[in-house]
């Protein structure tokens, strides 16, 4: 019985079309994540067929194709429902076992044999000639079917029994469906969070996918492990997790199936209502009522009908568990928001408005998809489609109405939302509700989804099928909202219903992104308008759908009064935004595709590498009039002035390379205050070459005049990468704001810019060009008479007069001279009294500023400390304020004195979110510290910290600076990292400490991962930020450590002082190695070449932890301690090394505020550093007081993966038992 | 106001021929459809209702074109289709209500009397705040009903209405519909031979999308007056006499088969002459086409 309704259901599915189409899909999914760029899961060193690139692909398209597995395995027994076959398959002798078994299994192996396409594809896809052999590693069968079995087969088995057993329980396919949304967001929080809380187990198994499971064991892969290593699905969270899932999807479908009786399906009323006995007729016989069809019953009939569709859709229980599910989500992700070890951020509303945006958006997606397929088969799947379509109202009655109780229903969703974050907010920060926002916010949305309701509709329309309207609707998500850009639909035009990316600023609001909100989204409304009438023609009445039939009524209905009219104007309206849109982004301004970017880079590298030894005079002084308007219409501004150039060569110069910025909305005009022609002035590069009358002799000086000026023109089309995510290609409409305006220098430089060349190899390669090293040899001779800020100068004079509005303040590094109000502009002038590195910025805003100064004990002028803000962003000033206030008197003792009279901090929009050091001058983004919620003490107090990094490098940037090689940034980063964590170390608690170290050692181990190119020793690390911020932070602080605070900061000091404002030659990592050596003893000298030489990690493990009291009070305890060094190559290939190492070795008593099991926060009992030389190593020690906990290198101050095994509770040995043998 | 078919045809995409040629002129009053199961019934109704596009001919209702003006038709349209669901949980007067607004019924106190009337006059009034998914196939059909009487339509379509019905509520309906019939084209398809006789003075028989025969039953039956003979017959000996004479129907009364024969020379013997019926007309057209189908 069993084989014969399991060979039906295989028969039944293997002949219909759709199980071969939705291969097919899966096939291409797979195909092209190995042969086309940006479709994988690989990156510049991590093979398109790397088991991890293939594993998550795998993963992935196993929960993207959720919705192929609800089709296939939600509808075995719906089929027989639908088609009324119950009755006859239920009445015959099969058993209930065998029915359902086989209709399950052979759909399961349906499934898993559609789902197979993914490996097939891919395994195709890596055999292709043309994919390029770099990209390809060797070809792993295991790799392919590792993650087939364990990762996509095990997600269609779990994902199976519950959608089947969800049709078993409500036999209704919406149930199905829902069922798939829940599983979907399970995945959607752990991921989520899995991402925020690194190392939580919970999360890992909260994603029933295993995808969450995955990253987390894999976290700290480097890139060698994630091109050879076969993903483990028999250890660690994937196997929990696999195992908990598939028991759990079983478990599931076998109350399920003991629920479920062979049977109809249940109505909702128990049994038939008995005929009523028959009541005498009403005399006067059959009512013939008038109709009335006058103008306005169409109206009327759309508002009857919406009003019954939206209550049908809201009163039912389905719609409501899934509002109540994305309310719940909501709350989840803001609880754990609130909770996120790395930093929490005021409830400002735009953020409470971005996660509300953020978390809900999918949940309108489904909602949206699924319920439109509802509405426009609402009549059809209750048989009433022809009562109703018989009924007297025109044609696109029936659809306007489903179309605006869909609205209707995504209105509410919004409101509910909108209540959610408001009860969020009321509930945080009160005072931080703004309703205007939240109204501006709603309105942009319901426009949205106007606009996707409509696209829903239509599709469900077209298509005529409800499940290939879904299907249609989830490949659109995929290429519109997450794929666009990678398939080379940059243009807002071409993303028809996409969300129009803008970014709100507390202090610049929606500014100048009002115009494209208003015009891209007028665009995509009159676009949706058109599609209402279209669908309107071709809307299904009757029963009639074969195309001729359709493509008669089609044309029928054309001949409506009015319908073409109509048409005509939704058109010319499309047309118009369109052209509007187009116009703005492609005419006034140039229109900008990354490719495009990437090519003009190559172009400009390819004509005028050539010239980057040519011998240049430096800037030597700068003198600028910038004048900025930043309300005027145009927005713009214009900076003129000089710079004065001297040859520093040995050698007469005669010719002059000059870059200038290549926008087109930057009119640049440039002059030499001598004779010289040009030899060539190149626009698309930004590149001009003078030709000297009269060449410039050794230490001779001249001058270059500019002119430059900015005026916005309409607005731009941002790209992702390129507009405001992007602030090297950034265009300047997003510089120059109606309130925080934040430029840099005119943009001119002096040479050739190595810097601004393609680095990425692979991006490089596409492009025609070899690939380059990222930075010069340590020794570079060429290299040391650079600066490692770019080669146009050295320490400069700077000289400025700004002018603004009236109510801004204008700022730029040096001291303020005079401030005067001139043609009701204000004026401001400002001069450095000393040379400086020529960093420039130029920032104006109505700001409200917090003033304080500081008084060096050991004399000399007091430092006035300014936190320039927007008056609504006062919550950390005072914070910050005092973070200068501390880190002053540290760094001057510690490093040697500051080198001006004024810190000033300056807030600036979220554009961009980081802060950055200028000379006396710190810009600090709006997102970065302003907004942080610091009210918890217990929190992480990032605030504090970046302002003391960005402090930190007035010394080292600004009195130090590295050569343009290997390595400087260590002299720069990790040295203002390592200043912050010091500062941060006297003033947080421990357990805030250790909170804040694991950060960087996290920060560190992801970074690897990420890898592009090849890991660099800390000391010859190229400009890669996980090394020299987070590494970097990490070796100094264990350094410290190790050899005394005093100690080190002593050698930093002599380093400091030997080498303050030197030039040519520029000091290099090795120089400051040489003061670390000195003051390091003998016997920790290996541990230099450790950290700052080599990539060395330690695989410590704390291996047996026990007690036993004593007689006198005190405790034995025993460790046995596994230890093992191990040395990484560039791409993370490790070896096992001998060691003869001191490590960190703690008992300690009970914790004493909450943490990780693995972290120590109870008070030491006994902390030491002990050589450990052998693998393992058992040591017994005698404590005062019970030890609760025991660890080997229990803060963690070392580089290790595996921290987590570090840290363990001690056990109590029983009195009596053998004690273990002591050392 | 009339109703005039002409030379309809209609093929399904399956390659099923629904309709052929199909040519009727329908007057006021109830006008019988009568054919089997397949015959081609629903799809002309279908058409009539604008719910289906023939592929050739032309349909008109007065002065209109039903095959593009449908809005016009749609107006004047009372339409029961042979089988429809309910929205399951909404009751019969709130359902009765929304679809009377739909009609055009827009005044409520109007709405609200239209609603009573129909549900009275269906028999429902009992059961009018239960739910419509709980009814029964009968009380589903009189809603159908009800809905397809509401406001005052000229053109009414019902599909086989009486199918499902007891009998008292068959006769109920029946007079129903002759009551309005009187003054508005009503057209009733069934397979049961006995609604036409008793209600429609003109009809159709249609049986292979074919129109076999039209006219008044009366004038139908005319052609076989005095042709029909019947006689008491063996099981045994029914396939003998299938083979001999023209059979009609046979059919069982009391274990034993009744045979009636259509001949056109008098026959005697065990024959006894028969008051020919419409049922015979029916048959024997059925038959004819059979064997004219089996001979082609």
């Amino acid at each position: 019985m069993f084989a014969h309704i399991f060979r039906f259901e295989l028969r039944y599915r293997f002949t219909q079309p759709s199980t071969y189409l939705y291969f097919g899909v899966f096939a291409l999914a797979g195909f092209l994540s190995q042969t086309v760029e940006d479709f994988g899961f690989a990156s510049a060193k991590v093979h398109v067929n790397s088991p991890d690139a293939l594993a998550q692909l795998h993963f992935i398209a196993s929960i993207l194709g959720m919705f192929v597995t609800a089709a296939v395995m939600g509808t075995p027994v719906y089929r027989d429902d639908k088609d009324g076959m119950t009755g006859l398959v239920y009445t015959t002798s099969i058993t209930k076992p065998a029915y359902l078994s086989g209709r399950f299994l052979g759909s399961l192996l349906a499934m898993w044999f559609i789902i197979s396409g993914v490996s097939v594809g891919a395994l195709l896809g890596m055999l292709m000639p043309w994919v390029d052999a770099e990209k390809l590693g060797p070809v792993m069968p295991l790799a392919l079917l590792v993650p087939l079995v364990f990762g996509a087969w095990v997600n269609a088995l779990f994902a199976g029994c519950i959608f089947f057993a969800a049709y078993l329980v409500f036999r209704s396919p919406l149930v199905v469906y829902l069922g798939g949304i829940v599983l979907f967001v399970l995945y959607q929080v752990s991921l989520t969070f899995s991402d925020k809380v690194s190392s939580d187990h919970l999360f890992a198994q909260l994603d029933p996918f295993g995808l969450s499971a995955k990253n987390i064991d894999t976290n700290y892969w480097t890139i060698a492990e994630r091109n050879t290593r076969l993903l483990n699905f028999f250890g660690g969270e994937l196997v929990q997790s696999r195992l908990m899932w598939t028991a759990i999807g079983l478990l599931i479908l076998g109350v399920a199936c003991a629920f479920f009786r062979l049977g109809q399906a249940k109505t909702k009323v128990k049994k038939a209502s008995p005929e009523p006995a028959p009541v005498a007729v009403g005399a006067g016989g059959l009512r013939r009522s008038p109709q009335e069809f006058g103008r306005g019953l169409g109206h009327w009939q759309v508002w009857q009908l919406t009003k019954v569709q939206f209550l049908n859709v809201v009163k039912a229980w389905p719609f409501r568990v899934l509002a109540l599910l994305g309310v719940v989500f909501v709350l989840f992700n803001a609880y754990y928001t609130y909770q996120d070890p790395r930093g929490i951020q005021m409830p400002v509303t735009y953020l409470i408005l971005k996660m509300l945006n953020d978390n809900y958006t999918l949940f309108q997606l489904l909602i949206i998809t699924i319920y439109a397929g509802e509405l426009v088969w609402r009549e059809r799947d209750t048989r009433l489609q022809l009562v109703f379509d018989a009924l007297p109202f025109s044609t696109w009655v029936p659809f306007l109405s489903k179309l605006l109780a869909l609205l209707a229903v995504q209105v509410v969703l919004t409101l509910v939302m909108d209540g959610v974050g408001l009860a969020i907010q009321l509930y945080r920060a009160p005072a931080l509700v703004e309703p205007l926002h939240y109204l501006k916010d709603f309105a942009l949305q319901v426009a949205n989804l106007g606009v996707l309701c409509t696209l829903a509709l239509t599709v469900q329309t077209v298509a005529n099928n409800k499940y290939v309207g879904h299907a249609v609707m989830m490949v659109y998500y995929g290429v519109v909202f997450l794929l666009a850009d990678a398939l080379g639909l940059h243009h807002a035009l071409l993303k028809f219903g996409a969300a129009v990316p803008y970014t709100y600023s507390d202090m610049n609001g929606y500014g100048h992104l009002v115009a494209p909100l208003l015009a891209i989204n007028a665009y995509y409304l009159a676009g949706a308008l058109v599609l209402v009438l279209l669908t309107g023609l071709l809307w299904v009445r009757g029963n009639d759908t074969g195309l001729r039939a359709r493509g008669r009524q089609f044309g029928q209905r054309m001949q409506q009064a009015g319908l073409r009219p109509a048409l005509a104007g939704a058109l010319v309206l499309l047309f118009v935004a369109g052209a509007w849109v187009f116009y703005n982004a492609n005419i006034l301004n140039e229109y900008l595709t990354p490719k495009f970017l990437e090519a003009r880079q190559a172009n400009a590298e390819r004509a005028y590498k050539r010239y980057e030894k040519l011998p240049q005079p430096k800037i030597v002084a700068i003198s600028l009039n910038a004048d900025l308007y930043p309300t005027a219409s145009p927005r713009g501004f214009r900076m003129a002035g000089t710079y004065t150039l001297r040859n520093k060569e040995s050698r007469a110069i005669d010719t002059l390379f000059i870059n200038y910025d290549n926008s087109h909305s930057i009119n640049n005009r440039l002059s030499l205050s001598r004779p010289a022609t040009v030899l060539r002035d190149d626009p698309a590069a930004g590149v001009r070459i003078y030709r000297l009358a009269q060449p410039l002799a050794a230490g001779d000086s001249l001058d270059l005049r500019f002119d430059v000026a900015y005026w916005a023109r309409g607005f731009t089309s941002r790209l992702k990468g390129t507009g405001v995510f992007d602030w090297a290609n950034i265009s300047p409409e997003d510089r120059l704001t109606a309130n925080g305006t934040f430029l840099n220098d005119p943009g001119l430089h002096i040479g050739y810019q190595p810097g601004s060349e393609l680095s990425e190899d692979d991006v490089r390669k596409r492009n025609g060009l070899k690939p380059k090293a990222r930075a010069l040899t340590l020794n570079d001779p060429r290299g040391r008479n650079q600066a490692d800020f770019g080669p146009d100068g050295d320490y400069v004079r700077y000289e400025a007069t700004v002018s603004t509005d009236p109510d801004q303040l204008a700022i730029t590094p040096g001291y303020l001279q005079k401030e005067w109000l001139q043609n009701g502009r204000r004026y401001f002038r400002y001069r450095m009294d000393q040379p400086m590195m020529p960093m420039v910025s130029v920032l104006s805003a109505r700001y409200q500023v917090h003033r304080e100064s500081w008084q060096n004990p050991a004399g000399g002028p007091p430092v006035a400390i300014e936190i320039y803000h927007d008056p609504k962003h006062g919550y950390n000033v005072g914070r910050m304020a005092e973070a200068l206030r501390k880190a002053l008197p540290y760094y001057t003792a510690a490093f040697g004195p500051y080198q001006y009279r004024q810190i000033r901090v300056l807030e600036f929009p979220r554009y961009k979110g980081f802060a950055q050091s200028f000379p006396n001058t710190v810009p600090f983004s709006e997102s970065a510290g302003f907004i942080d919620d610091l009210r918890d003490p217990t929190k992480p107090d990032l605030a504090f910290f970046i302002t003391n990094h960005e402090l930190a490098h007035q010394w080292w940037g600004h009195q130090l600076v590295g050569a343009n090689v290997q390595g400087s940034s260590m002299l720069i980063e990790s040295l203002a990292e390592y200043s912050a964590i010091m500062t941060a170390k006297h003033e947080f608690t421990p357990a805030k400490m250790q909170q804040f170290m694991r950060r960087e050692l996290d920060n560190y181990l992801r970074g690897r991962r990420q890898e592009r190119k090849k890991e660099q020793p800390l000391m010859l690390c190229e400009s890669q930020p996980y090394i020299h911020y987070y590494k970097g932070g990490m070796v100094f602080y264990a350094l410290q450590d190790y050899i005394g605070e005093d100690k080190l900061n002593g050698a930093l000091r002599a380093f400091l002082a030997k080498n303050r404002y030197q030039t040519r030659p520029y000091p290099n990592s090795a120089d400051l190695m040489t003061y670390l050596r000195q003051a390091t003893p003998d016997s920790l000298q290996y541990a230099l070449h450790d950290m700052f030489e080599t990539i060395t990690l330690y695989k410590n493990e704390l291996k047996t932890a026990s007690y036993t009291p004593r007689p006198d009070g005190k405790f034995d305890v025993n460790l046995t301690i596994k230890a093992e060094k191990l040395r990484a190559d560039s791409l993370g290939n490790e070896k096992s090394i001998a060691m003869a190492d001191y490590i960190d070795l703690g008992i300690f008593g009970p914790d004493k505020s909450a943490g990780e099991a693995w972290d120590v926060r109870g008070k030491p009992l006994f902390l030491k550093k002990i050589k450990l030389t052998k693998p393992e190593t058992t040591l017994h020690f005698v404590v005062n007081e019970k030890p609760v906990k025991a660890g080997v290198d229990p803060y963690q101050k070392l580089i290790e993966r595996y921290y987590i095994d570090n840290v363990k509770f001690v056990d109590e040995q029983k009195a009596g038992s053998k004690p273990v043998a002591a050392k | 106001m009339e109703l005039r078919i002409s030379n309809l045809s209609k093929t399904y995409s399956n390659g099923v021929r629904a309709l052929r040629d199909v040519s009727l002129t329908i007057p006021n009053g109830m006008f019988g459809l009568l054919g089997p199961n397949g015959a081609g019934k629903s799809s002309l109704m279908r058409t009539i209702a604008t719910l289906q596009e023939p592929d050739t001919g032309s349909i008109t209702l007065g002065d209109i074109n039903v095959l593009t003006e449908k809005d016009r038709v749609r107006r004047v349209l009372g339409y029961l289709p042979q089988e429809f669901g309910l929205y399951p949980s909404i009751s019969a007067e709130v359902l009765l209500d929304y679809f009377a607004g739909l009609k055009g019924i827009r005044d409520a106190g109007e709405r609200k009397l239209a609603v009573e009337s129909l549900l009275q006059q269906t028999n429902l009034w009992a059961a009018r705040k239960k739910a419509v998914g709980g009814y029964s196939g009968g009380m589903r059909q009189r809603f159908g009903i009800a809905v397809a009487l509401l406001g005052s339509p000229q053109l009414i379509i019902v599909d086989e209405p009486t199918a499902g019905l007891d009998p008292t509520e068959r006769n109920r309906f029946l007079d129903l519909l002759s009551e309005i019939g009187e003054n508005v084209v009503v057209i009733l398809s069934t397979h049961i031979v006995e609604d036409v006789t008793e209600l429609c003075p003109n009809m159709a028989i249609i049986a292979g999308g074919e129109v076999v025969a039209t006219g008044s039953p009366n004038d139908v039956i005319g052609e076989i007056r005095g042709k029909v003979y019947r006689t008491k017959t063996e099981k045994a000996a029914l396939a003998q006499l299938k083979s001999e004479y023209e059979v009609i129907s046979s059919k069982l009364v009391a274990g034993q088969p009744i045979v009636r024969v259509f001949s056109e020379q008098p026959i005697n013997g065990q024959f006894q002459p028969a008051e020919a019926t419409l049922e015979d007309v029916y048959f024997h057209r059925l038959a004819r086409r059979e064997k004219t189908g089996v001979n082609a």
